[in-house]
């Protein structure tokens, strides 16, 4: 057998392979299991509840809908998320940005509904103050070298309860009984393309922003510059760029990114910003983005795989009165994975060998 | 007020020196703050199940030292990237107490006696985790530091993190280093969230506040020299306390904005505090 995995190993292509397997495919099948094994066991009826969750997205045209528009709100952030990566940097901080990003857009669109105008306005609003946010933890990492980690969720983490007490105190729609803001003006209101579900425009917006990223970074010169900084921030300096430059840059668009998903979010799927609804896509961003890899394109069917679970585990919830968020159990397998080096250590000790 | 300030610091003494120990050994345990939470929660339902705090914090130590032990071996066993690993940590911490309330107490809110219909915490069990409690845990962290200060073992474990090959020259393995250092963050944690869910008699999700976080950015506030970071924590604790008095004072100094200012103030300090840019 031992002979047998040597000789398996000195097969280079298949080695990738494998390894590539390991990394991208893994993870989200132990996570598949450990939804299924959660679903199964905890529920009253278990083939019901393990029928709900699996085929929860075909059950009806609102279900199918709310897959589409939480793929695509969870491919804008997991770009984000992806960007902030490829400078070897972790942005903890997508929730607040999210919020803020929501946040920001539903004032400004409030404070000028009459103007088709407004909504270049807001955009280019929340553009600036996310661009800002994630300059903060660039500002902090070179000045002080605070990671990035750290800095950014402790913006976000100091952000968030200022925007719950904003809309609770003053922006709070009093004719509602939701902790919510006013219904932002149907002018602006992305409308449904599936009704009754939330699928809007957004998800062609993030589908073209996630192709046009990986065109960019594959087939011009200075998206192969941002790569290589990741990978060899030395040989980046060594050659006249400036890595500062380019950690500053992935981080400002990972800010970006995650305030247009909030932005987004509160245009097409919640007509308005009610409070927390940042909840299920900042850490879930985090993990598209470390499922995805190196490859931009990966994105696309991390954010299908996520959303096919938590679409799956609300359906379970309504129909079993699950009442636990177990979302965070899926995300602690694929941390975990994801976790390991692309090259194990038994597989370097077999090239050493050899 | 003095001794307000001396029992609010506890909690965050615990959870930082638990921080400052992975940072000498080079792997900074991101997942302190989830293991606050999470000792926290197995704390409160060990003692509704065994009706004795002793051996609720017992069951707690081991629960939790077992599960850190094997997260350590795989992490450092495989070369998992740290930080990864300790994100990981803190979801499964939420999740599986999300997971065990929902199980054992039928819901994922605060626990409390009232709702389980026990009486294991009494006034002598909040008193006890006031002063006397304080006290305790302030002298067994001086005799940490006197340890990890004097002593060689102790020198040994903060040369692991500066300088690794004179561990390997002297013939040690770092590795082990590697796994008692979060050994130590699992005890500490422990400690932390025993004395969360003890002074409220109730277990509240996310007990901790952010303070494992907070913890996690003091080590760097204090360059990691033991003076500073100790003054870190007693700073955050007359900010907490002052935080309390100004609430009391103010009814209309909103909740929201409370939960705001540890993490601004954290991150003004870091700006305008001169830092060691080795750090």
């Amino acid at each position: 057998m031992k002979l047998l995995h040597n000789q398996f190993l000195k097969i280079p292509f298949l080695c990738k392979f494998f390894r590539y397997i390991g990394r991208s495919f893994i993870a989200p099948i132990l996570a598949f299991c450990v939804a299924f094994f959660i679903v199964g066991f905890t529920s009253h009826d278990f083939f019901g509840a393990v029928k709900h969750f699996l085929f929860a997205i075909f059950s009806s045209q609102y279900y199918f809908g709310t897959f589409l528009s939480m793929v695509g709100l969870f491919a804008l952030a997991g770009l984000g998320a992806r960007f902030s990566l490829i400078t070897h940097n972790i942005n903890l901080g997508g929730e607040g940005q999210i919020y803020l990003g929501g946040f920001i857009g539903t004032v400004i669109l409030l404070s000028f509904p009459q103007h088709y105008f407004s909504f270049f306005i807001a955009l280019a609003v929340v553009i600036f103050i996310s661009a800002l946010v994630g300059f903060i933890s660039a500002y902090l990492k070179i000045i002080k070298n605070m990671n990035v980690l750290l800095s950014s969720f402790l913006l976000s983490a100091a952000i968030i309860p200022i925007i719950d007490y904003a809309i609770t105190v003053y922006f709070r729609d009093s004719s509602s009984n939701l902790l919510s803001t006013k219904p932002i003006p149907l002018l602006f209101v992305f409308s449904s393309l599936l009704e009754p579900s939330s699928f809007n425009i957004s998800f062609f917006i993030s589908l073209f922003l996630v192709i046009a990223t990986f065109l960019y970074l594959k087939y011009t010169v200075s998206g192969n510059i941002f790569t290589v900084s990741g990978l060899a921030p030395s040989f980046i300096e060594y050659s006249g760029f400036s890595s500062v430059k380019i950690m500053i840059v992935s981080l400002v668009f990972s800010s970006i990114l995650h305030g247009l998903t909030g932005f987004f979010a509160v245009l097409g799927v919640y007509k308005s910003c009610p409070q927390g609804f940042y909840s299920s896509y900042g850490w879930n961003a985090l993990s598209v983005a470390l499922i995805a890899g190196q490859n931009p394109l990966g994105i696309i069917p991390a954010s299908i795989f996520f959303a096919y679970i938590f679409i799956g585990i609300q359906k379970v919830s309504l129909s079993s009165g699950l009442a636990f968020d177990f979302g965070y159990l899926i995300q602690a397998v694929m941390f975990l994975v994801v976790a390991l080096p692309k090259t194990s250590v038994y597989y370097q000790k077999n090239r050493k060998k050899q | 007020m003095i001794i307000g300030i001396f029992n609010n610091s506890v909690p965050l003494l615990c959870a930082t020196v638990g921080a400052l120990f992975s940072e000498y050994v080079g792997a900074l345990a991101i997942f302190v703050d989830g293991a606050i939470n999470l000792s926290a929660f197995l704390f409160f339902s060990f003692c509704i199940f065994t009706q004795n705090i002793g051996i609720a914090f017992f069951l707690t130590l081991l629960v939790m030292l077992v599960l850190i032990f094997f997260l350590a071996v795989f992490t450092f066993k495989l070369k998992a990237n740290i930080f990864l690993v300790g994100l990981s940590y803190n979801a499964f911490a939420s999740g599986i107490t999300s997971l065990l309330s929902h199980i054992w107490f039928g819901t994922r809110g605060t626990l409390g006696e009232h709702i389980q219909g026990t009486s294991v915490f009494s006034s002598l069990s909040v008193a006890f985790s006031g002063l006397p409690l304080s006290i305790i845990v302030w002298i067994l962290i001086i005799l940490v530091f006197i340890w990890i200060t004097i002593s060689g073992r102790g020198l040994m474990l903060r040369a692991s993190g500066e300088n690794p090959r004179l561990l390997k020259s002297r013939g040690e393995s770092i590795y082990w280093y590697k796994i008692f250092a979060w050994l130590v963050v699992g005890f500490f944690a422990s400690l932390a969230g025993s004395i969360y869910v003890l002074r409220l008699s109730a277990y509240v999700p996310s007990i901790s506040g952010g303070r494992g976080w907070i913890a996690l950015v003091l080590v760097f506030l204090g360059r990691k020299k033991i003076f500073f970071v100790i003054l870190a924590v007693l700073f955050f604790a007359v900010m907490d306390y002052a935080i309390g008095f100004m609430q009391s004072l103010l009814p209309l100094f909103n909740s929201q904005l409370v939960f705001a200012i540890p993490y601004i103030v954290t991150l003004l300090l870091f700006l305008f505090l001169p830092q060691n840019h080795k750090n």
